[in-house]
């Protein structure tokens, strides 16, 4: 299980596994936009670039999934796939998708924000576990 | 996550207090209002921990406050005020919420009861067609880049003058729909990328547009003045600034984690990332919050014109023939700069509201004069299965809530666990054996919406009620909802 849906009183949010920190931000991104729409229906035309600023791991996850959560809600930009990592930290990744086509795909669900609170980047054991919270 | 067992003495039967000497770093006990019952329920949460992290903030002035439909939310939990000194005290995004200016708006009709028999789908229709709504619903006004800079600055007067409605709404609307302090360079380009194609929608969540039956008058004289009798229908609308206020949030938590380390804020919580209110991060998130509540303003404003068009549609009459004039349009999530009677002195302070309500007595300025003799009308929307209320500001809340009071029910289960308990046809079933019909965009925020997800408002006005800090004037009864 790479990822699943966690509940946090009247909102909620995401924990991804992974075997490597790449990998767990991949699964994290797979959790987001899955949530967002169909990504099934998103066929990976173009690419884009998504860089942050960020000053820790953490905080990167979370303004990477902002960025994302931009790219669909200002630019109608659906992300598919995260196809490359440049850099983690901050992040600096490549991700693959299509401009949103109202005939073609669908939407699911309605998110505000990526939010700070009890966001986590962690190592344990060999698996690093990513939580992020949501504004819904 | 077990029970809230943190410090706490009952002050009477509506308000519990949360000493100073609870948390360290609280420069001001907290104080909440709630009923043993309600108690009951909120303690399921940290809800009332945040009530005492707020009391940590810098320049808090009496009370770190909560209203009665309290439940945690980001930083601040929903349902708390606070109020800074402006000179010494911080403003933080964290106390206004994503949804900036969600608020709601009141339309009174000269429309009985009976009017409406056998016309509610069809009423429903003509709204669910006229006003966009749903997850990526995109308005049908397009509008410029210096478009959206005005929409920004005049709020609801720039719907006003593009056709949108009439002058006497934005008399009826809290800031006249038009908050002042307004910068469109503080509002980022992302903020403004969200918030053109979305100018004109509903959205999604708990945003909903309902036509309602006044059925309990408890105030008649005030209820009058308010043009409102038993019998009588009305429309409410609840709707906010949409993915250009989120992203203002978002952009400006940011801003403010920088700046909380550096005017060396110890923060009790990362959503409370706060600046001086007079620092130049704080005056920049001001002047974007207000851009973010005119847009939302303007928005409601606009929704206003089409269910106007709705009702002509349906009725077959001018929306001015059937009297569908505006009773109020109030704010939920916003900062405020008031001035306030402290120790007997004028202050002036930023006020925080976050889900929570403005409910200012007779004689206040802000008031429209038709109004003045009563007081401010308080508008709290309730779920789709139960009432929404219409309260009344008072002198009390003056004295000891900033002027405010509550703002809705109040979630009490999470949406997913409310997801696994409903079926969306049962519930629609279950409604509609009450007398109320939905449509809704989608079904997944159907279900996620059940009444059972929030607790009873009536409870919730019984203590704001009795508390004293705003006043029971009437009752509506949902017969129609639009949900996004």
């Amino acid at each position: 299980m790479p990822y699943r849906y966690i509940e946090h009183t009247a909102d909620m949010g995401i924990e991804a596994w992974g075997s490597t920190r790449e990998e767990a931000l991949k699964e994290v991104f797979n959790a987001f936009t899955t949530l967002l729409y169909d990504t099934e229906k998103v066929e990976p035309m173009e690419e884009k670039e998504v860089r942050t600023s960020s000053k820790s791991l953490t905080s990167g996850v979370v303004d990477f999934l902002s960025q994302v959560l931009y790219r669909y809600d200002g630019e109608g930009f659906l992300s598919k796939e995260l196809i490359e990592i440049r850099n983690l930290n901050p992040v600096w990744v490549v991700i693959k998708g299509e401009p949103f086509i109202r005939e073609k795909h669908e939407l699911r669900k309605l998110i505000k924000a990526v939010t700070y609170h009890k966001a986590s980047f962690k190592k344990r054991k060999d698996i690093y576990k990513i939580r992020i919270i949501l504004d819904v | 996550m077990g029970k809230w067992k943190g410090l706490h003495k009952r002050i009477d039967s509506y308000r519990v207090l949360i000493p100073q000497d609870y948390k360290s770093g609280m420069k001001v006990p907290g104080m909440v209002y709630l009923d043993s019952d309600l108690w009951e329920i909120t303690t399921e949460e940290e809800a009332l921990e945040q009530v005492a992290n707020v009391a940590t903030l810098p320049g808090i002035m009496k009370y770190s406050l909560a209203m009665p439909d309290i439940h945690w939310g980001y930083g601040f939990p929903i349902g708390g005020v606070a109020a800074f000194e402006v000179n010494t005290g911080v403003i933080t995004p964290g106390g206004i919420g994503y949804d900036i200016n969600c608020g709601v708006r009141l339309l009174r009709t000269d429309l009985k009861k009976e009017d409406l028999e056998g016309r509610v789908e069809q009423l429903l229709n003509a709204i669910f067609r006229n006003v966009p709504s749903g997850v990526g619903s995109h308005g049908k006004v397009k509008v410029t880049s210096q478009e959206l800079d005005q929409v920004l600055v005049k709020g609801a007067r720039f719907a006003v003058e593009k056709g949108f409605g009439v002058k006497e709404d934005l008399l009826y609307t809290e800031e006249n729909g038009e908050m002042k302090g307004a910068e469109p360079q503080a509002v980022s380009a992302e903020a403004k990328k969200r918030g053109f194609p979305q100018l004109g929608s509903l959205g999604s969540g708990n945003h909903f547009l309902e036509v309602q039956i006044v059925d309990m008058v408890y105030d008649e004289e005030t209820a009058k003045v308010f043009g409102l009798f038993k019998g009588q229908v009305t429309m409410l609308i609840h709707s906010g600034s949409r993915g250009l206020g989120h992203q203002v949030a978002t952009d400006y938590i940011k801003v403010m984690e920088k700046a909380a380390r550096e005017y060396n804020i110890k923060l009790a919580d990362r959503q409370l990332a706060c600046s001086p209110f007079k620092s130049p991060e704080g005056k920049r998130y001001f002047s974007a919050m207000v851009g973010a509540a005119n847009y939302a303003w303007t928005n409601r404003q606009m929704i206003t014109h089409w269910v106007r068009e709705s009702f002509e549609e349906v009725f077959r009459s001018s929306w001015e023939n059937l009297g569908l004039n505006q009773v109020y349009d109030v704010a939920h999530n916003i900062a405020k700069i008031e001035t306030h009677l402290v120790d007997e002195a004028p202050i002036e302070l930023v006020v925080h509201r976050k889900g929570a309500t403005r409910a200012f007595p007779s004689g206040r300025e802000e008031i429209p004069p038709l109004y003045q003799e009563v007081g401010q009308p308080v508008l709290i929307p309730g779920d789709m299965g139960r009432y929404s209320y219409l309260l009344v500001g008072t002198q009390k809340a003056m004295e000891e809530a900033w002027g405010s009071t509550c703002h809705g029910a109040g979630r009490v289960k999470s949406r997913t666990a409310s997801k696994r308990e409903t079926k969306a046809i049962e519930l629609l079933e279950a409604l509609k054996r009450k007398g109320i019909i939905v449509k809704a965009e989608s079904n997944e925020t159907l279900v996620e919406e059940a009444p059972e997800a929030y607790k009873d408002v009536t409870q919730v006005v019984d203590v704001v009620h009795g508390a004293g800090i705003s006043k029971k004037v009437c009752r509506m009864r949902p017969v129609g909802v639009v949900k996004g």
